[in-house]
């Protein structure tokens, strides 16, 4: 730990402000109490928020999904919080982590900056419509509106914990058969260092067209439910793409904080993304996400990876039962 | 003992001596000659392995200029915006400079009221635009302008880049870039 302290000191900086910063929060505090909460339990949902995030972010980074896929399921499922300002969070939450490992990942060559930004442009485009209809959708639908949100988030979580439990047939070094014809005329021809083989790794995206589909499709998903898009972006990549594991992962994280920067806009001009409330999520997300990329390697991800398998199935119950109820008027007991 | 016998004696010691002068001698550069080829071994050994690591090194790709610049002026970016907000934070919650009343905010979010209730409720109206741009000294404002800066980074980041791919020659990744930053500004301001 204080090795890590001492190579990343902004990070160490940035860990004594925010703790500096709490402290302060909670000694010198000038809220007041409300009927609805205490000055007290004001600064504990912000610290859990924080504490909260930075966890998040280590188990996403780990699990190589973006935040959002565990943050907006269990706030959503679990909290009265408004779903617009759950969503809009979730956005904050998956994009932040990716923004700062954008730095790492791009130094070692490890992310194609040709390959991110041949996705960015579908993917943002899929985004930015996809907040905007959650906005409209909000607005103009309520509560039921807010029922299907979560009903459909529930099958879709569902979906998600399939494909991560089936997933197993990625694989780590592609070999494209034969090139398609955009593809050839794009180039899209890399080379990276391979440090697990201590030489370089050469290969060509395929298939792009068809990628640059499913790419506005997972902006489109990502940005309506604040869930981002780290779930799908890397088998995009690795299994339509033909682009190796390693770089599929390292520029999904960049690929998402470009999509998401663009998807979160529409919520920051229309008052619907809260600065306080997101505020610590955003903190937590910088945090765990150098941390996690620095314990990276000294963990064992399939681990982790069946931690979130169990989390999304068990929150993809809560949210489909707590839709199911609003929408039908009826009431699960236990659930 | 005559003085013939004490000759014949020393010459028989100095011929032992020689003797044993030359094996020793012999020994010696057996040894010598061992080392050297020791040495001659383990500098070809090393001069092996430094053309192996150089041959790996003239190997390892170069990381292009595009990609490392737009990884520097995001991930520096954020650390910025970070500190910003919590330093916004901290305003929020120390002083009553705020644009939004923070308790009302937290209750009303807490209760699970929709955004136009949260903004009513916390004493403002539902904004349409950037609308803390106009409250930079308050803590509520500063904390927005934190996160919207550690948003609006990918601009500068991808405009950099796509300059250096422009310098380049690379047009069509160039202009991918610039549509993306582009789509980005327009999402900023729509």
């Amino acid at each position: 730990m204080w090795e890590l302290a001492r190579r990343v000191p902004e990070l160490t900086f940035l860990v004594v402000a925010i703790a500096v910063a709490y402290a302060a929060m909670a000694m010198f505090s000038a809220v007041e109490h409300t009927e609805v909460l205490t000055a007290n339990e004001m600064w504990l949902i912000l610290a859990a928020s924080f504490l909260f995030s930075t966890l998040i972010a280590i188990v996403a980074v780990l699990g190589g999904v973006g935040g959002g896929v565990l943050f907006t399921p269990v706030m959503l499922g679990f909290t009265n919080v408004d779903t617009l300002l759950i969503r809009s969070t979730g956005l904050v939450v998956a994009m932040f982590s990716g923004l700062v490992s954008s730095g790492p990942f791009m130094r070692k060559g490890l992310a194609d900056v040709r390959l991110v930004f041949y996705c960015a442009v579908p993917i943002i485009v899929g985004a930015i419509l996809g907040a905007k209809a959650a906005i409209v959708m909000a607005d103009a639908m309520g509560a039921t509106g807010d029922a299907i949100v979560r009903l459909m988030l529930g099958a879709l979580l569902i979906f998600i914990a399939v494909m991560f439990v089936v997933g197993g047939s990625k694989t780590e070094y592609p070999v494209p058969r034969s090139l398609d014809g955009l593809s050839r005329r794009l180039g899209m021809r890399s080379t990276y260092w391979e440090e697990s083989l201590a030489k370089p790794v050469t290969y060509h995206a395929n298939r792009v067209l068809p990628g640059g589909l499913l790419f506005l499709a997972v902006g489109f998903i990502g940005g309506f439910f604040g869930l981002g898009g780290g779930w799908a972006v890397v088998p995009v990549l690795n299994l339509v793409m033909d682009v190796p594991l390693k770089v599929a992962a390292a520029s999904s994280g960049v690929l998402l904080a470009i999509g998401n920067a663009a998807a979160i806009w529409p919520y920051i001009t229309k008052g619907a993304l809260i600065a306080l409330f997101a505020a610590p999520w955003m903190l937590g997300q910088v945090v765990g996400g150098i941390l996690g990329a620095h314990i990276l390697a000294r963990i064992q991800a399939g681990f982790v990876r069946k931690i979130l398998i169990v989390l999304l199935f068990l929150t993809s119950i809560k949210l489909v039962v707590r839709g199911a109820e609003t929408l039908f008027g009826f009431d699960v007991p236990l659930v | 003992m005559t003085m013939r016998d004490i000759e014949k004696k020393l010459e028989q010691k100095i011929e032992r001596a020689e003797e044993l002068l030359e094996r020793e001698a012999k020994q010696v550069g057996e040894a010598i000659e061992r080392e050297a080829v020791q040495i001659e071994q383990a500098i070809e050994h090393g001069v092996e392995r430094v053309e192996e690591v150089l041959e790996h090194e003239l190997e390892r790709p170069t990381v292009p200029k595009a990609a490392v610049l737009y990884g520097d002026i995001v991930y520096w970016g954020t650390i910025l915006g970070s500190f910003v907000t919590v330093l916004g934070s901290i305003l929020a919650f120390v002083t009553e400079l705020n644009y939004l009343e923070p308790e009302l905010v937290l209750s009303a979010i807490w209760e699970g009221r929709g955004v136009d209730e949260v903004w009513e409720q916390a004493g403002g109206k539902r904004p349409d635009g950037h609308w803390y741009v106009e409250h930079l000294t308050r803590g509520d404002g500063l904390t927005m302008a934190g996160i919207a800066l550690g948003v609006f980074v990918v601009v500068p980041g991808m405009l950099a880049s796509t300059w250096h791919l422009l310098r380049e020659r690379q047009r069509l990744f160039a202009g991918f870039g610039l549509t993306a930053a582009g789509i980005t500004v327009a999402a900023m301001f729509a």
